[in-house]
């Protein structure tokens, strides 16, 4: 319905094969230098070959006009849909060598989900629970793994402890974390070789602990959990860490969006989680605009949504940039307005959401 | 011990003023009609400046100049010994029964409403001790209840002091393995009896290690340092019993020529039973806070003249709230009921700054109300500790926390 020039069953072979090229066409395209009106993206091979407002169309093309604003899918953090329950490892305290990639089924039902709220990479990260409990894993919704071990994640939150096995707290979690990092091996000696950390803590107190944790040993990561990280912005500023904030919906504490501006001002990168499994993906777009109302300036809003979140999960998403993956989304208007829906995903230039009316 | 703060901001002051000029203005004046200066020592009509957080000069036979605060009576910031802020069990380490390589600081959570709390009731300095499951937890800390929410800008350099404990709590919870053992709460003591045992392992072992290379083991170092008499041992010991298995403690291992101990006894309620004990080791005493209802922990009970019956005994004493902060529980309160059996104002005010100062080494930075020391103060309405009083005012390193305003 949204198609006004379609050469609909030619196109749909350009999608799906191997030959020829699309071009996109919409009335907004939110390109990475900003908006396009009239944008078009050109897509080959499931890859983005060129955007721009007046892209000629090549002899082996197919352009396809569309009605909204085609934007990068989102990037969500911190999920566990397709693990099955198999998010923790709870025999052992530091899993340092286990990939949660192992764990990832694209066929379970929860993607649907995330397609129709416009997600397109997901950071799948174990559930707290160990003190190191596995390296995390970026995947794109029944689709292909992109980043097979993309942080370790060491958990400094009391949830990390467990009765009756060391350690139980946090002197004893600090002290086990150390000596690891005196004489690395296994997923501490990949730290800064490609591995980021990502920090879980809940508390603040906790959160600076994590922070001065990867400062000493200059780790690059990202900090999650902590819902009101803007009391630590000159420690994440001074470490170089970015920041995964917690779902923020209509009721929450006002001072988690209000946190969340305070570490825009001061460029720190952001993302957002959804927090638990289960949780509808639209909460990331949500948490984004509650973000903005309490002063996160809108161009950082999105990034948090998209090409931020990508880099914090240390992989190539979240970006409309030539060469990546042609991961779109067609919103009826503004993504940044909750009135506006999703009404088609692209996965490597692969429609796999939304009308099929071509 | 100047704090790093402080020190910063003397660089910082250095740097951008590389030629002498005239003194800064004082930050903040207060007056009173009584300054408890230290105990023992009242000056009328004193005017106290603050500068940088801390006390710039103290002038006596002033009157309140136009917009100092200005009160009855004031005294030092309060030091309480057994303050108790922490996360709970996960503050002290219990893979092992004696952790001496650890420190609280690594759980201590300033964002945590209770050190406000606590600050507002006139405890500006204290001693934050892992809590006592484990037989030795590990390193105290002694910190300031108010300031940036940051551990390096609050903690005081004092002795170091390493925290026990002898009595219920380190065997508690723990059971003997049936079949097999899962986890190492099956290894722990589950008496006191094998709490003692472990402490005095501990120390023979240590000792032991310091003859022999082979019998090395971590943390050994620290209890050796306590022998030496390097690092002071806070023992929290509620009844004569424990307080008893403390001193034979500190004894056998003079008698062995290991070393001398030295011990502070914390939540020492019965320390009047059996106060011959602490008089022969010089043993000071943190009592804890005066029973509302008889009883207090691990079923000890403390006498309302405790307080008198060790002072004249020459036991130094110091007194403790736990941390609390109720109108009738809070750190001062527990000073006027020591007052009301039996000690005097100024031994009562010893309790609550310098005598606690003294058993943290923190001596020459708290407790007293002295040109260079913090500017820690208690504000009063009337006559300090009186039940007809109210702190209505809190100064602490010279921001005040809470204001008679």
């Amino acid at each position: 319905m949204n198609i006004l020039i379609a050469p609909i069953l030619s196109a749909l072979c350009a999608v799906s094969g191997d030959t020829g090229s699309l071009v996109l066409q919409a009335e907004v395209v939110h390109g990475p230098d900003g908006p396009i009106e009239d944008g078009r993206i050109l897509i080959r091979d499931g890859k983005i070959e060129a955007i721009g407002a007046g892209l000629e169309l090549p002899g082996d093309g197919h352009l396809i006009e569309l009605e909204g604003h085609l934007s990068a899918g989102l990037v969500a953090m911190g999920d566990q849909t397709g693990l099955k329950g198999e998010a923790l490892d709870s025999t052992r305290q530091i899993m340092d060598g286990a990939d949660l990639a192992f764990g990832y089924d694209k066929t379970d039902d929860g993607w649907g989900a995330f397609l129709e709220a416009g997600v397109t990479a997901v950071l799948l990260t174990p559930k707290p629970g160990a003190l190191v409990g596995g390296r995390t894993a970026v995947v794109k919704p029944a689709g292909a793994m992109v980043q097979r071990r993309a942080h370790l994640h060491v958990c400094f939150s009391n949830a990390a402890f467990k009765s009756g096995v060391a350690p139980t707290s946090y002197p004893g979690a600090i002290s086990m974390l150390e000596q690891r990092m005196e004489t690395p091996t296994g997923g501490f000696a990949l730290l800064g070789k490609g591995l980021g950390v990502l920090l879980a803590a809940k508390t603040r107190a906790e959160g600076l602990r994590a922070v001065a944790f990867a400062k000493r040993h200059g780790l690059t990561g990202a900090l999650t959990g902590v819902s009101r990280a803007g009391d630590l912005v000159d420690e994440l500023h001074d470490a170089g860490l970015g920041v995964i904030l917690p779902p923020i919906g209509a009721a929450a504490d006002p001072r988690v969006a209000a946190s969340a501006a305070i570490l825009g001002k001061k460029d720190i990168p952001l993302a957002f989680s959804l927090g638990a499994t289960n949780r509808s993906p639209h909460a990331l777009r949500i948490s984004a605009l509650r973000c903005m109302k309490a002063g996160l300036a809108r161009d950082a809003a999105w990034k948090a949504l998209t090409s931020g979140a990508g880099e914090i999960a240390n992989a190539p998403v979240g970006s409309l940039a030539v060469g990546r993956a042609a991961d779109l989304v067609l919103w009826s208007g503004d993504p940044l307005d909750l009135t506006s829906q999703v009404e088609r995903v692209w996965i490597e230039g692969k429609q796999v959401h939304g009308d099929d009316d071509q | 011990m100047i704090y790093p703060g402080f020190l910063i901001s003397c660089v910082l002051l250095a740097l951008a003023s590389p030629a002498p000029e005239a003194p800064k203005p004082v930050d903040l004046t207060v007056h009173a009609d009584y300054l408890h200066v230290a105990p023992g020592e009242v000056v009328r009509n004193a005017l106290i400046q603050i500068r940088d957080g801390k006390i710039a000069s103290v002038l006596p036979g002033r009157s309140a100049p136009d917009g100092a605060l200005t009160v009855h009576s004031i005294m030092a910031g309060m030091i309480d010994a057994s303050a108790r802020v922490t996360p709970g069990d996960v503050a002290v380490e219990q893979s092992k029964e004696v952790i001496t390589n650890l420190s609280v600081t690594d759980s201590l959570d300033f964002f945590n409403p209770a050190w406000d709390r606590l600050a507002r009731t006139g405890v500006t300095t204290t001693l934050i001790a892992p809590p006592d499951y484990n037989v030795v937890g590990g390193f105290s800390v002694v910190v300031k209840t108010s300031g940036p929410k940051r551990v390096a800008a609050r903690v005081v350099n004092g002795a170091s002091i390493l925290r026990g404990a002898i009595g219920e709590l380190p065997s508690a919870g723990n059971s003997p393995a049936f079949g097999r053992p899962t986890n190492f709460y099956a290894r722990r003591p589950t008496t006191r009896m094998g709490v003692e045992w472990e402490w005095r392992k501990a120390f023979f072992d240590a000792a032991q290690s310091a003859r022999f290379p082979d019998a090395e083991f971590e943390g050994a170092d620290v209890l050796r340092a306590c022998l030496a008499g390097d690092v002071r041992i806070f023992i929290q010991a509620w009844t004569t019993a424990d307080i008893r298995t403390a001193v034979y403690l500190d004894e056998e291992m003079q008698a062995e020529g290991y070393g001398d101990l030295d011990i502070v006894i914390d939540a020492g309620a019965e320390a009047w039973k059996e106060p011959a004990f602490l008089v022969r080791t010089g043993t000071p005493v943190v009592l804890p806070p005066f029973p509302a209802t008889g009883r207090l922990g691990e079923r000890a009970f403390m006498p309302w003249d405790t307080g008198r019956k060790l002072t004249d005994l020459g036991i130094m004493i110091a007194l403790s709230a736990h941390g609390e902060t109720g109108l009738k529980e809070r750190l001062s309160a527990q000073a006027g009921y020591a007052i009301r059996g039996g000690l005097t104002f100024d031994e009562a005010l010893a309790c609550v700054t310098t005598t606690p100062a003294r058993l943290l080494g923190v001596e020459k930075q708290v407790g007293a109300v002295k040109s260079g020391m913090d500017a820690d103060l208690v504000l009063w309405n009337g006559a300090p500790f009186s039940a007809t009083s109210n702190i209505v005012g809190v100064v602490a390193s010279g921001e005040v926390v809470l204001t008679p305003r």
